[in-house]
């Protein structure tokens, strides 16, 4: 104790970063909690009533694909008999150099369509419109490569017809129910505009046909610590945000959206490296400063499931690419900081963002390297740098064991005891060594963002379980 | 030291917790198994025989934890139609399911009261109208809605003129669970305080009423519409109006809507002319091809390709025929949706 107060400045810096850090977080899961229960205490009676009828709102459902040969038809497939009454689905074949195309015409009996193509949002040339033969709620799209997955979303939403649309992207995996969840806000407040879904890793998990068959934890432990990673951004760190309306990302993964509000603010930004970040900023901004009420909401359930990256290089790459669109899509809508009419978006969860997740890596970083220097040179007591590195690590193993209390409480998707142990294990045991790896990855993202340096995308593994029919 | 064995020590406290909820759901699971087990086969005689004869079935199930019961009641009631339903509500009076209900729809918990609330309804409980009636004005949206859920099972006659006012005001109420309200009411309930509320409404409130048309008589509601289309000018009302339209409009308010200066006006306008298909309404619908709006254009196209008297060779005729480019883009589109090219 008497080395607490004995303290200087620089330390007290440090020590208040992870305090203030903490405890916002703190303050999330208890929101979560909250919302959780309330969800789930209603679902439990609004689920069994979900019978269709005229009155449900119809769905584009859009997929941006690229190179994705070996995937795009279980996807497709699978995407083609998902429950719900009214949908179509439109494949965006962003000029990729593989069979993409190719084994959609053969498999789906594409046609060419005369679409009377118009351009609402940015995007590049269109090539050519297909349709099934097969399946007539089946459209696909040929276009000019535009660089990002932006630009062929944007080419989706000029051809859709229906008034919400679903992003997905074309290695998701979804359950028959996924839609039918994630239009239920929409019907049930109809000032939302976005929502978006629970993501969770596929990793380790039996796919079929397209469809999640049973859950499973992966065996590679990269894929395993993202288990819990997905758990604390998801279950509270989204649900803590939807209670205040300050949803800053809806998963280019799986969302939903009002298409006509997504026109009005046209579109993606098609060179933005966090596209779906910076769509759910602008669309904040938009309807913030036109002072309609909008609600940009969140399911909690697990509706999409997603294949992690299990090396390193790619790992790293994933989140150098995340850390600099969090920078890009912040600093492209400064505006909203502080801005009196953008309500607890701008005045609580953007701040959040800028000094916890897009500066607060260096902190961090510079937290530890100063509290070790500081101890062998004898600045500061070694009692000090071990109640800073026991505060650091263990609230984040607390964090990370909340986000399981959470999940546990919810949906209790690992079926096995045997599962919950090993995620408590992996939970600690990421506080030693990974977390600080992640930091240095942040760092260089942001780095990368501050000099202007576009991130690469490197190709990504598929793991053994999903790539099997 | 001691705030890593804090920590440490927290982390203990919430895998503990963690293993306790997840030791409490596989026993609840198992719990709610063995209650299955033995409730649905009786339920399901319930159904068939109209009572249940078999006592010492009904006292293994009154072992059982009388909220879980409700429950599974509910649940199996929920799945049952017809006079089905009238068999099965003398089971729960038999396993005096309803003073249980009462109980608790006075509890606080938003999922008793859920609960409550279902099971009162399916059980036509009368005395309870009043208690529910209140809880249409409460502020969480799942209570107000399935309050008038079970309302509409009790006593639709009494429930409907009361809900029905309240649906414009209520967006938040899920349209889909608005619509099985009114379903379970039936159109002869509704359609009379349904009429009164559209004309009584503003005309934004009135446009979202008119989305539920289908639960009311339509003979009714189509010569309200008629009415609405040539007195109103809200372009949001015209076309809900347009759109929900089963019967004869007359042609004039038609080809005056067909021109009107609100583009998805002109759009239901067309969508309508295509459902009626007739040979005079052509000349209405030829021009709307190059209307600026694309809507528009689309659903005239749809329209002429839908349209009896006009044969492939006609419809392709039409299509080359067509000077502007943007409504011979659209024709093709719609030939070609219709698998006609």
């Amino acid at each position: 104790m008497t080395a607490i107060l004995q303290l200087g400045a620089i330390e007290w810096v440090f020590f208040a970063y992870f305090i203030v850090i903490y405890f916002v977080y703190g303050m999330l899961n208890v929101f979560a909690v909250f919302r959780i229960r309330r969800y789930l205490e209603i679902n439990e009676f609004t689920a069994s009533e979900n019978v269709f009828s005229s009155l449900d709102i119809p769905v584009s459902v859009i997929i941006p694909a690229y190179n994705e040969e070996a995937s795009i038809v279980t996807s497709v497939r699978a995407m083609l008999q998902v429950e719900y009454p009214d949908y179509e689905v439109i494949v965006v074949n962003d000029g990729s150099t593989d069979e993409t195309l190719q084994k959609l015409v053969s498999e789906f009996m594409l046609q060419p369509f005369p679409e009377a193509y118009r351009k609402r949002v940015p995007c590049a040339a269109v090539r050519k419109i297909y349709q099934s033969a097969r399946f007539s709620n089946l459209r696909v799209i040929d276009k000019e490569n535009g660089g990002s997955k932006a630009d062929a979303m944007n080419a989706g939403i000029n051809v859709c017809r229906f008034p919400l649309f679903c992003a997905v992207d074309a290695d998701s995996i979804l359950q028959s129910d996924s839609l039918r969840r994630a239009v239920r806000p929409f019907l049930e407040d109809p000032d939302t505009i976005a929502t978006g879904g629970t993501v969770r890793i596929a990793n380790g998990c039996t796919v079929r046909g397209g469809f999640l068959e049973s859950v499973a934890l992966p065996t590679n432990f990269l894929a395993l610590v993202q288990v819990v990673e997905y758990l604390r951004a998801f279950l509270y760190g989204r649900m803590g945000w939807a209670e205040l309306n300050a949803v800053l990302i809806i998963s280019g993964a799986f969302g939903v959206f009002d298409k006509e509000a997504v026109v009005e603010v046209g579109g993606y930004h098609t060179t933005a490296i966090g596209e779906d970040m910076e769509l759910t900023l602008r669309l904040h901004r938009h309807f913030s400063e036109s002072g309609r009420d909008y609600n940009i909401s969140f399911v909690p359930d697990p509706i999409c499931w997603t294949d992690a990256p299990e090396d390193l290089a790619t790992l790293e790459k994933q989140r150098i690419r995340w850390q600099h669109g969090l920078g890009q899509s912040l600093s492209m809508h400064k505006d909203l900081f502080f801005n009196w009419r953008s309500g607890p978006v701008g005045w609580l969860a953007m701040p959040f963002f800028l000094i916890f997740e897009l500066f607060g890596p260096l902190v961090e970083l510079a937290g530890y390297v100063y509290m070790l220097v500081a101890a062998f040179n004898g600045w500061i007591s070694w009692d000090v740098a071990g109640i800073f590195f026991g505060l650091a690590i263990g609230l984040g193993m607390l964090l990370s064991t909340g986000a399981l209390v959470l999940e546990e409480m919810s949906f209790h998707v690992y079926p096995r005891v045997k599962d919950l142990l090993k995620l408590f294990l992996v939970a600690v045991l990421e506080n030693f060594g990974y977390r600080q790896l992640t930091l240095i990855w942040r760092i260089k993202g942001l780095i990368g963002w501050l000099r202007g340096k576009v991130p690469e995308w490197g190709d990504m593994k598929r793991s053994a379980s999903l790539t099997s029919e | 030291m001691i705030a890593a064995a804090v920590t440490v020590a927290l982390t203990l406290v919430l895998l503990a917790y963690s293993l306790g909820l997840r030791i409490a759901h596989i026993l609840h699971a198992r719990d709610l198994e063995r209650l299955r087990a033995r409730c649905w086969p009786i339920f399901a005689e319930a159904t068939m025989h109209k009572t249940c004869d078999s006592q010492s079935d009904l006292r293994t199930l009154r072992h059982f934890s009388r909220i879980k019961l409700l429950r599974e009641w509910c649940r199996f009631r929920a799945l049952i139609r017809g006079e089905k339903g009238h068999a099965f509500k003398q089971l729960a009076d038999d396993l005096a399911l309803l003073p249980v209900a009462r109980r608790l729809l006075r509890r606080r918990s938003t999922g008793r009261k859920l609960l409550a609330l279902q099971a009162l309804g399916f059980l036509r409980d009368r005395e309870s109208l009043q208690s529910i009636e209140q809880l249409l004005r409460h502020p969480s949206v799942s209570i107000s809605i399935t309050a008038a859920t079970a309302l509409a099972h009790i006593d639709p006659k009494r429930a409907i003129p009361l809900i029905v006012p309240m649906i414009a005001k209520h967006r938040s109420w899920p349209r889909n669970q608005v619509g099985r309200i009114l379903n379970i009411a039936g159109p002869a309930i509704v359609t009379g305080p349904l009429c009164d509320a559209i004309e009584s409404s503003d005309p934004e409130e009135a446009a979202y009423l008119l989305q539920f048309y289908e639960s009311a008589a339509l003979i009714d509601m189509d010569s309200l519409i008629a009415k609405l289309l040539v007195s109103e000018s809200d372009p949001r009302l015209l076309a809900a109006g347009l759109k929900s339209v089963r019967g004869h409009i007359p042609e004039v308010i038609i080809k005056r809507l067909a021109q009107h200066k609100v583009w998805y006006v002109r759009m239901q306008a067309a969508r309508l002319l295509g459902r009626f298909g007739r040979r005079e309404d052509y000349q209405i619908l030829e021009p709307l091809l190059s209307d600026r709006e694309w809507w528009v254009r689309y659903r005239a196209a749809q329209a002429i390709t839908g349209l009896p008297f006009l044969g492939p060779n006609a419809l392709r005729k039409l299509c080359d025929r067509q000077k502007d480019r943007f409504a011979q883009d659209m024709l093709r589109q719609a030939l070609a949706e219709a698998r006609l090219i």
